[in-house]
């Protein structure tokens, strides 16, 4: 586990914005997904220290977030949400300044802040002042300053804001490169859930200030062998009131999909059978998988109909 | 091995202490602000000291008095040469402070850099210290550095039997030893008054227009409370405070003790503390996101 919450809570003055955090959060890249307000920039701000617990514990490497701030920080790589350079200063020496207020000598951060910006792909724009380049190239300064000191864990605040297609695209590679290749642990806070799984191997999820979910993207996206995707060409009505006349679940989605749940017994063929009987061809028979978007919305679901009930 | 071959790798070896870190604030801070004018009048600030040391020579120095037959010279009391020094040296160390100070914190908050400096494990008081160690370095040099290097011009230029070699242990190092104190205490309250307006806004220009807001409205309002309330009120403006204060450098000498200092000292406190906890308070790592 390089990030354990144990019981977290954190308070913005008298807002209670993490609610007894409790998470052991473990593989190479994460990504830390919920709805605003949920509390995902308030825990990353507590990893850093800039927050004190009411009470509880959050530890990062082993460190405890309150009482070695400063060893975290050592090992911690941050890539904020908003826009974060020093005008004037071109952005090699921008790294530099990065590198050597983490530790490292004047000689070393040099090298790093070289090597970093050709690894993020803006080595022949790095003696150019931050201010002019484009938000994309901004946004790798970023990244690469989270990168110059070599972090164990990287923590990324919504990479791929504001970025066109093609630079959301280069970043994400990026990222999905840096977790496989640099040895860091890679936390990756998005709203973007198809960013998420590109790059991420788990994920944990957290609404109104808890953990909600966490788990193995691979593990959590399972197939549902009883429940099938179905898109047939004939008559549409007529195979629903079929399905439905042997008190099957079935609905049908905005696209035009069908959704066909099997009762215990029946096999596969049933369908098949009714399809036939009806005179209605199947063009799409597939068992249901779910999505990340389909898991995050019945999380969020789940819990928000979890704290109603608390409430009522 | 070429920079084009490094695909990524570790940092390998030991890090420098945190007393480093804070020098490293310090050096980019200075290669920040001093970009062309700033660095010219700065430099020209400077530079007045070759001005100080060319007068001391024609007029310390007999034999150079001769040479350029310079024959009247106002010897001049060792007290009121120093007392005027500081009062020049401290209009030049308020300039200094007022065109450095507001661009060493401004525009990092104009750009939300402080977020990812506040996660290099340098903490708020680090940062803040290596910001008061690079305005120290500008207006240090003009205020207690220039008072020191002025004692050194003295003992080497003014003949053995001047007065200031006579009596250099009983008078003239006490003397000094004051005017040092009085310097070093103007350069630490400008640097954490310049730091601090520095921190109010992310336009340094509004910091510049504060910075003289606040040090004309100060001396403004003393004077009027003064007047209006009670000649007995305490100094709070910078200049009649360092005026009081200078004016003991003289009249110590000659054993008279007008207006006690502590009001004057208490007032410097006062802009001290007002500074620095203001700073603190403005630098809060949860603050500096500009949310």
């Amino acid at each position: 586990m390089f990030i354990e919450l144990d019981n977290l809570t954190v308070k913005y003055g008298k807002r209670l914005v993490l609610d007894k955090m409790t998470a052991q959060l473990d593989g190479r890249s994460i990504g830390l997904l919920g709805p605003n307000g949920a509390g995902k920039s308030t825990l990353i701000k507590t990893l850093l220290g800039y927050l004190t617990p009411v009470s509880g514990t959050a530890r990062v490497m082993g460190f405890d977030v309150v009482k070695d701030r400063m060893k975290i920080r050592q090992v911690i790589g941050y890539m904020p949400e908003h826009e974060s350079y020093i005008k004037g200063l071109s952005a090699v020496r921008f790294l530099r300044y990065m590198g050597e207020l983490s530790g490292l000598s004047p000689r070393a951060a040099m090298e790093r802040a070289h090597e970093v910006l050709y690894f993020v792909g803006i080595h022949e724009l790095r003696y150019r002042p931050v201010e002019t380049y484009s938000l994309g190239n901004q946004q790798r300064v970023k990244l690469a300053q989270a990168l110059v000191h070599g972090p164990k864990v990287l923590i990324l605040d919504e990479p791929t804001n504001s970025l066109d297609p093609e630079g959301r695209d280069e970043m994400l590679h990026l990222v999905r490169d840096i977790g496989q290749i640099s040895g860091s642990h890679v936390v990756m806070c998005s709203h973007i859930l198809n960013d998420v799984e590109f790059c991420c191997d788990a994920v944990t999820v957290i609404n109104r200030g808890r953990v909600v979910l966490t788990g193995i993207i691979k593990e959590l996206k399972k197939e549902d062998l009883r429940t099938y995707d179905v898109r047939i060409e004939g008559d549409r009505e007529r195979f629903l009131g079929a399905v439905a006349s042997l008190g099957w679940e079935c609905s049908q989605d905005e696209r035009g999909g069908i959704r066909v749940k099997l009762p215990e017994g029946q096999e596969t063929s049933s369908i098949f059978r009714i399809a036939a009987e009806i005179g209605v061809q199947l063009r799409h028979f597939h068992f249901k998988k779910d999505s990340l978007e389909d898991i995050f919305v019945s999380v969020l679901r789940e819990s928000e109909g979890k704290i109603a009930d608390a409430r009522s | 091995m070429p920079v084009h071959e490094i695909k990524y790798r570790a940092v390998e070896g030991e890090l420098s202490p945190g007393p480093f870190r804070i020098l490293s604030v310090t050096k980019f801070t200075l290669l920040a602000v001093m970009n062309k004018w700033v660095a010219t009048t700065l430099m020209a600030g400077s530079g007045q000291l070759l001005v100080y040391g060319t007068i001391f020579l024609i007029m310390g120095n007999p034999l150079v008095r001769q040479a350029l037959q310079v024959t009247q010279v106002i010897d001049l009391p060792i007290p009121v040469i120093l007392r005027n020094f500081i009062l020049i040296q401290l209009f030049i160390c308020i300039i200094m402070a007022n065109i450095a100070g507001p661009r060493m914190i401004s525009p990092e908050l104009a750009h939300r850099a402080l977020p990812v400096i506040y996660s290099r494990p340098i903490g708020r008081l680090g940062y803040v210290a290596g910001k008061f160690l690079a305005l120290q370095v500008l207006v240090g040099a003009v205020s207690w550095v220039q008072v020191f290097l002025l004692f050194l011009v003295m003992w080497s230029v003014l003949p053995p039997e001047h007065l200031f070699h006579t009596t250099l242990w009983t008078q003239s190092i006490p003397l000094m030893a004051r005017a040092m104190l009085i310097a070093v205490l103007a350069s630490l309250v400008v640097s954490l008054f310049g730091l601090a307006c520095s921190a109010a806004t992310k336009n340094f220009r509004y910091a510049v227009v504060i910075f003289i807001a606040v040090m004309f409205g100060a001396s403004f309002v003393s004077r009027v409370a003064q007047e209006v309330i009670s000649s007995n009120m305490p100094d709070i403006g910078l200049f009649q405070v360092f005026m009081t204060l200078t004016d003991q450098l003289v009249h110590r000498v000659r054993g008279v003790v007008d207006r006690p200092v502590t009001g004057a000292l208490l007032s410097l406190g006062v802009w001290c503390a007002a500074s620095l906890g203001y700073l603190l308070w403005r630098l809060r790592p949860v603050d500096v996101y500009g949310e």
